[in-house]
This record gives C-alpha cells, structure tokens and sequence, in this order.
C-alpha cells in the first residue's frame, strides 16, 4: 500500500540505484587516463579457460582453479576500485585525526606513536606455544591456503642440527616488538586500575608472551642460543632517554640498533668461539636522516595533509678506514640471517640511511667481519630458503663460518610459517635441484 | 559473496536487479534461480552441487509425498487428514535423513572427529586404553556455506507437504528458487514453505515496495558495517587476549553481544529489503530482544525464524507442552541443545544451548516468569541482559578453557597478566567509545528497522540514504568487515 506521507518514492528508488551503479560505471565505462569505452578489468580473467597448475582441468582441481580466480576478481574489484582510491585516504585522515583509529595494520598510540597490529597480537594474545592454539593455526588451512606450521621449535631445532653437523653454533636473535620496549606508546593508565606494566613488572620491562620465557627455556636446553633484547632495550631508555624504537616505524630506532648490535657483540664473545680469521676495525660516521615511518605509509594517508611529522634521527654508519661503506664479507666466520630489523639502516630505499644496520655495528663492536643474508617481510622461513637455495646453487655462504645468527621479528613465533628447510648437505650435491625452486613472500 | 561487500553492492546487486526486472514473469524464478546459483557458487562452485543435490531429493520427496508425477498436468493438492501411507512416510523419511545427513557431515564431521580423538587421548592418559588408539584424520570437511539454513528450510517443504499444511510444488524452478533465494541464502530468515508458497506463483512489485526494500537495505547494512564491525574489533580484541581485567572483560562481552546482534539482525534486514525489491514479504526475524525481561521472552524476540522453526518442527513433534511438565522440561532442554549445536560444531554451543534450555525450563517451572519477575521492569530487562552476556562467553569463545578463563575476568578471579593493561590502549579509542555508545543507545532507545520502513516519510528516507552512503564509504575503506552467522 502506498504510503501518502512519501510521494515519489521512485526519486529514493532512483538514488539508491544510482549510488549502486556509479561504482561500476566510473571503474568500467568512464574514461580513465588514455582509456576510454568498456574496461573488463579484473573480470577478464574469467574469460581463460580453466587449466589448473596440475594439468587437470576437472574435478577438484578445476574447481580449486575457478575458486581462486573468483577470489582474484573479487579481491582485485577492490584493490583497483576508482571510489576506494579516491575515498581511502581522506577517510583514513579523517577517521585517524579525529578518532585514533588505523587500518587493518596498524594502530595509532599515544602521541604520535604508531603500533604494527602484529605485534601487538603477539603481546596480548593467548601464548603462542599453546596446543590449542597451534591446532587453530593448523586448521587455519584450507584447501586453497595450505597448512602453515606454526610451532617454531622443531624448525629451529632441525636447523641447529644442521648446522652443528657444519660445526657450526646457531644463536637466536628474536627483535622485540615496539610495545615490549615501549608500552607507554599505546598504555594509557587509569586511574583505579592495574599498575602500568612496567610498574607492574616491578620495574622491570617484563612484558611478552605468555609462551616466550618457557620457549626461550626449552632451546636454551636443547642447545641453542637465544639473545632476548627486550629488557636491554628498555633499560637503556630508561637510562639514557632515548627512544629505541622509531615512533611511526615498525623498526627499533638507530639507538636500538646500535644497542642490540653491542649486546649481540658482547654475547658473541662470551660464547668464547675458536675465531681464526683476522680482525678489521671500523669507524663510524655520524649522519642524520629524516625519513617517513613504514607504519605511515601503510596507513594510505593524503599527501595534502600529513598527520605525522617526519622523523629525524642520528644515524651511524660504519666504513673503512679509507671511508669506503661497510660491505658484508662472505669469507667471514659469522653469518648473520635476518629481516627488514637486520636492513632498516643499511638499504637506503628503505628510507633511513645506508651502513648503518645491525650487521655493521656487529662487525664494528666485533672489530671482524660478518656476512649478511636478509630479507624484508622474509617471516620465519625466507632467509633459510634463500641460504639453502644459494648453497644449492653453488654459492656456499656456510663455508669457513663457526656462528650463525639467525634474526627474526619475535612476532613470528605466534604468527610465522615455520617451515624445515633442508639445506644441501654438501657442496658436492651443487647440481641437484635446489627443493625450494622459488621464494614465498611471507 | 556477503551483502556488505563491493562485489555484492556495486556488481551482483545491480545485475541482479537488472536481470530480474528484465525477464518477463513467467521466467522470473528461473532468473532468480540463475542468480541464486552464481550468488552461492561464487563461495565455492562445488557447493552448488551440494545444494543442487538437496534440492532434487526434496523436491522429489514432495510430489511422491503428493502422489503425484511431473509430468502430470493436473494441480497438485494438499494432502488431507492424518493417515500418511507406507511410501509417503519413506519419501519424508528419505528428505529428512538426506538433509540431516547431509548437515551431519558437512557440519560435524570435524567437530565429531576432535571429539572421538580428545576421548581416546583422555582414556589413554588414564590407563583404559591403549596410547595408539586415536587417530589422526587427515580430512577436514569445509563447511558450505549457509547449509544449515538451506537444509532446515528444504526439511520444511517436505514437512508441510506431509502434514497437508502446504500443496506440493509441481514446478522444479519454483522449489529451486525457493531454496536457493539469495537474500535469505547464507543467513536467513529461515522461510517455512508455507510462508512463500503463494508467493512463489504471484506476487507483486510496486515503487514503494522497492522502496521500503532499500530503506530495509540501507538499515541493515549501516548496522552490520557501522555498528557491527567497530563493536566486533572490541570483541575480537578482547577475547583473542590471553588475559583480561574485570572492566574489559565485560566491556568485550557487551561489545561482543552488540556485534552479534546487530550483526545478524542487520543482515537479517538486508535480506528482508532485498526479498521486497524482488516481491517477497520474509518474516521479521528480531523484535528487539536484548529488550526482553525473560529468557523466554528472549527467544521469542531473537532469530525469530529459526525460534518458529524449531519450535513447529522438532518442539511440538517431541510433543511440546502436552505430556506433563517432566516431559515439558526435556523437550525444551532437548531443543535447545539441539538450537545450540545447530549454530556451531563445539562444545562451546552445546553449552550455550544447554544452559539457554536449563533457563527456559526453569523459567517454565515457575509458570513461564523469570525469578525476577517481581522486580522492576528495567532491573529485570537488566538481568535478563546479563544472563544472555555469560552465555555469549560460550558462543564467543573459541573453546571451553578460553570461555572458563574468561568468565573468570568477568568475575574478578586472578590477577590479570601485566600486558593485559596495555588492551585499554585500543579498546577504548574515542571511535570505539561511541560506536559503544550508540550501540546501546539504538539496542535499547531507536525504533525498531521494521517499524521505521513500515511506512516511509521523506525524512526517514533521507535518513536512511545518508546512513548508507555513510555505511558505503565506511565498507570501502575499512578493511575488518567479519559476518558472523556466514559460519553457521
């Protein structure tokens, strides 16, 4: 029955449709830069034939196939939508600026403190060494994602085994998350409430996972080395008052670095290692670099309108005594794997400086040369990959090496794919195939 | 594909709109049909299999129930008096254990597995059985999607026919378009067959139908995307960490009550709008029930459909309230148990449902009254409210150490870990703060959507435009946009 207090309902009618179809209109039929008329986009891949990888095109495997195209396209109608490009960052200004809230990522903290969401799951989430939640993470597959292995230890273990039978010591080096260092960048206290956290822990910056300290107890017995520099970390910015963590970036800051790469250093020599090969000594120049955060960016802000400052710090890099930048050194007795914490300060389009990362202040505190293999976004398994591809493909990186540094961002233990990787087992299988043909970002 | 996606509003919507307008009336279902299909396929196009196997049974079951062929050109007539013949009660038989079966193993498949294998561990530990016996199964069944909807409704064609309450379908379009309805595909409201049957041979189409639908529409999708969504980040945030305080926990608790609710009645409303742009009139499936002053109110204004559809299909068969009050208290515990595990594969919702069933029954025993029934209005509604939060522990929580542990934060037992205090960082943003707010400020104070979209005004309708190009925008540029009931 037709309502008399609403004439023309066809105008509504009218609206609600034209606001349904414009999006598909903009992105499809009007032109775009030197494109005009009807644009299939991301719906064109439907038009192929369905052959899977596998060869068979029917069945479960077909289905798989027309499965992941489906999600292709409707993942891509996203990605490449005209509204949403055009819409994301005022929105996310806005609703940043006024509300304090991020995207998917990331978490806007306290002042101008940015918080990667990872590593904030890692520290409030349940303990990543429960059975339970392992089972979780397995079941987490599906036919279309495969099973990720998601308890860190028998990887590290397989992987110190395989190098003991090079002679060779592993040590672990899991980079803290931002909030383990600095909890006030996101705490904010309350009045009749719990202690802060640091107070809590009686001053002591004790916040990790729940799963981290038996973890760290289970390798250690087990024969494994692990360097925690979460307290380090904190404690030197209670000292010196320094940040150790860069305030927009998910990466410590080059104090942080610098820090670890000592303490690394001075447990490196505790370690008391037969180092056969001849010392260097470095020196260090100081420059300063201002860069925007990798958190910023994710976050998709305009240009127009920037809501954080750029950051400016004090970087050091490490060069010869001629001036020429540290290189890493693959004759070297120590092999330092790691992820964009082992790069930040040494790839310059990373955005804060070059020669100045983790492994030059290694070599510079060890006064010896390191070799270096590290990957950004490389998860728990990349580095091993990339190690046992090299070696498969002749370039033995474990050759003459007596410790191996593996470090990753601890927020993997709750959330990497830890995967064996085996690596060849000596350089006279260089011709076999490496068994992993190609790198999986992680 | 869910409602409050850019591949459902700006692609599938639009098309289907297009598509079904364009046809000519004898050719609408089978559009409709057609849509349905490529809708459920998209998820996965072998579950369309799945779906179109049900459908055939079913709509086989229906006309040998009816005595009658395809091909016979007669009308089909409801059948009457009580006396179902050896064949018939076979076809219901046939429908019922297909459907059954197929919810059986699509649902319960893993679910029954874990447990057989938690049993065999735990009889191990204690000595009565030997350590090798459980197994480790390398299947895992995906769950297609909405099955347990499509099932129940496919169950209550079969049903009605049997009982005589509704004439069989003669047409297999018009059964397949019944079943496979998009808007009320992967959700609901569950239809009983007797509620659109006329609606499948005629129905009409006007401007202020299609109207209302969209405000329906706008409605549904500005509470699940600009209610729901920040609600369910608290939820999320809370439950997923390892340790709680007091204060969070029952924040997280409420936040997730409200995420759940408007959640679901939001894509109930969505469905509801978009059944009146296609013709169809669906059920009200939520009047309001965090209003409730009794468990049993509670369920008589929460998923309304699914409540009718237990209670005429498996309440009143157990023989409801008619063989004394002992039996009374079973079948309802028995319903209830069984409402629980139909919403979810753990023993979680066995809980859940179990103790819904033990509130219902004890509210019963004292003449259908709450034990609060002699206090204020608003302290009753308030209590009311509280029993339903404990039992969303339950339904939440991804197993029973995590509900327990839980449930302790809410009652202040143990010391929170320390980073437990860092979660007040984030759960208590400005934005999340007054979503809250107006979460509850619409739970308890707004008119309901049904009432709103009863007869449309120009400013409501403004209103409703506004709130969904807000809820549009919001869906583009936010990327946390979980549904709920999309696993059930």
């Amino acid at each position: 029955m037709p309502d008399k207090n609403f004439n023309h309902p066809s105008l509504f009618v009218a609206a609600c449709l034209a606001t349904l179809i414009y999006v598909p209109i903009a992105q499809h039929l009007l032109p775009s830069g030197e494109e005009g008329g009807w644009r299939a986009g991301p719906f064109a891949e439907l038009g192929g034939a369905i052959a899977p990888a596998d060869g068979k095109a029917w069945g479960l495997a077909a289905n798989r196939e027309l499965k992941r195209r489906l999600d292709n396209v409707e993942r891509q109608l996203e990605d490449v939508s005209h509204v949403r490009s055009l819409l994301l960052p005022s929105v996310q200004w806005l609703l940043t600026s006024t509300a304090g809230i991020g995207n998917e990522s990331v978490y806007p903290g306290r002042e101008d403190w940015l918080i990667l969401r990872q590593g904030f799951d890692y520290l409030v989430g349940p303990s990543f060494l429960e059975p339970i939640f392992l089972e979780r993470r397995r079941r987490s597959a599906s036919a279309w994602r495969p099973v990720p292995e998601p308890d860190p230890r028998p990887a590290i273990f397989d992987f110190a085994h395989q190098l003991a039978e090079r002679g060779i010591r592993l040590l672990v080096l899991p980079a803290p998350t931002k909030m383990m260092v600095h909890p006030e960048a996101l705490y904010r206290p309350r009045v009749e409430s719990t202690p802060a956290p640091s107070e809590a822990a009686g001053g002591a910056p004790a916040l990790d996972n729940p799963s981290f300290a038996s973890f760290r107890a289970e390798l250690e017995a087990g024969g494994v080395d692990v360097l925690s520099v979460a307290a380090i970390l904190r404690q030197a910015q209670a000292e010196t008052g320094v940040e150790q963590f860069l305030r927009t970036d998910s990466h410590w800051s080059p104090a942080g670095v610098e820090v670890a790469a000592r303490v690394l250093a001075d447990t490196i020599q505790q370690l008391d290692l037969p180092f056969n090969g001849p010392g260097v000594t470095w020196r260090r120049q100081q420059r300063t670099v201002t860069g925007v955060g990798d958190l910023e960016r994710s976050l998709g802000l305009p240009g127009w309108r920037p809501l954080y400052t750029p950051q400016e710090v004090d970087v050091k890099r490490v060069v010869t005594g001629s001036g020429r930048p540290w290189q890493p050194d693959s004759r070297a007795e120590i092999l330092l794997l790691g992820d964009s914490f082992t790069n930040v300060y040494s790839q310059p389009d990373v955005g804060w400086g070059r020669s100045a990362g983790l492994a030059e202040h290694l070599s510079f505190y060890l006064k010896r040369p390191v070799d270096r293999l590290a990957i950004n976004a490389g998860g728990a398994s990349a580095t091993r990959r990339r190690l046992a591809q090299e070696m498969a493909a002749g370039k033995d990186r474990l050759a003459g090496k007596k410790l191996v540094i593996w470090q990753f961002a601890i927020r993997e233990l709750a959330v990497g794919d830890w995967e064996l990787v085996q690596l060849p087992a000596s350089l006279a299988s260089n011709l076999a195939q490496p068994r992993f043909s190609s790198l999986r970002s992680d | 594909m869910v409602f409050s996606s850019h591949l459902f509003c700006f692609y599938f919507l639009p098309l289907a709109l297009a598509v079904y307008y364009a046809l000519p009336w004898r050719l609408k279902n089978l559009g409709l049909v057609g849509l349905s299909y490529l809708f459920y396929g998209w998820a996965n196009p072998a579950f369309v299999l799945v779906m179109l196997f049900s459908t055939g049974v079913d709509y086989v079951c229906g006309l040998t129930l009816a005595g009658h062929r395809p091909w016979d050109r007669d009308p089909v007539r409801k059948l009457e008096g009580n006396r179902r013949s050896r064949r018939q009660r076979l076809a219901l038989a046939v429908s019922i254990v297909t459907n059954l079966s197929l919810l059986g193993f699509f649902k319960y498949f893993n679910f029954g597995v874990d447990s057989l294998d938690t049993m065999l561990a735990t009889m191990a530990r204690l000595g009565w059985a030997p350590a090798d016996l459980g197994f480790d199964s390398v299947l895992r069944v995906t769950l297609p999607l909405g099955i347990s909807f499509y099932t129940f409704q496919s169950m209550s064609y079969t049903l009605d026919v049997y009982r005589g309450r509704s004439a069989a379908l003669r047409d297999p379009i018009d059964f397949a378009c019944f079943v496979s309805m998009f808007p009320q595909l992967v959700a609901g409201p569950i239809l009983r067959f007797n509620e659109v049957a006329e609606q499948l041979r005629q129905r009409t189409h006007s401007l202020s139908q299609s109207a209302r639908g969209f405000a329906f529409f706008a409605l549904g999708m500005a509470k699940k995307v600009l209610l729901a969504n920040p609600c369910g980040k608290i939820a999320d945030t809370t439950f997923d960490a390892a340790s709680v305080s007091l204060v969070d926990a029952w924040y997280g608790v409420c936040a997730y009550a409200f995420q759940i609710y408007f959640d679901f009645s939001g894509y109930s409303d969505m469905a509801i709008g978009l059944g009146l742009l296609l013709g169809f009139h669906f059920p009200k499936n939520f009047d309001s029930p965090y209003r409730s002053q009794s468990i049993t109110e509670f369920w008589r204004r929460w998923h309304m459909s699914l409540s009718r559809w237990l209670r005429d299909y498996l309440y009143i068969p157990l023989g409801g309230n008619r063989r004394g009050k002992t039996r009374t208290y079973v079948n309802l515990a028995v319903v209830m148990l069984l409402g629980g595990l139909w919403h979810g594969a753990a023993w979680t919702f066995v809980i859940w449902g179990a103790m819904h069933g033990l509130l219902l029954a004890a509210e019963r025993l004292r003449g259908g009254e709450a034990a609060t029934a002699h206090l204020p209005r608003l302290l009753r509604i308030a209590l009311t409210f509280v029993l339903v939060l404990v039992s969303w522990v339950f339904f939440r929580a991804p197993n029973l150490e995590v509900a327990l542990a839980y449930l302790g934060s809410m009652a202040g037992i143990g010391e929170p870990q320390p980073q437990a205090a860092l979660l007040g960082g984030l759960i208590y943003q400005p934005y999340y703060l007054l979503t809250f707010t107006i979460a509850a400020l619409v739970t308890w104070a707004a008119p309901q959507t049904w009432d709103v979209c009863r007869h449309l005004s120009w400013p409501k309708a403004w209103g409703c435009l506004v709130l969904f190009w807000v809820a549009l925008v919001a869906m583009e540029t936010q990327g946390y946009n979980p549904f709920i009931y999309f696993i059930f």
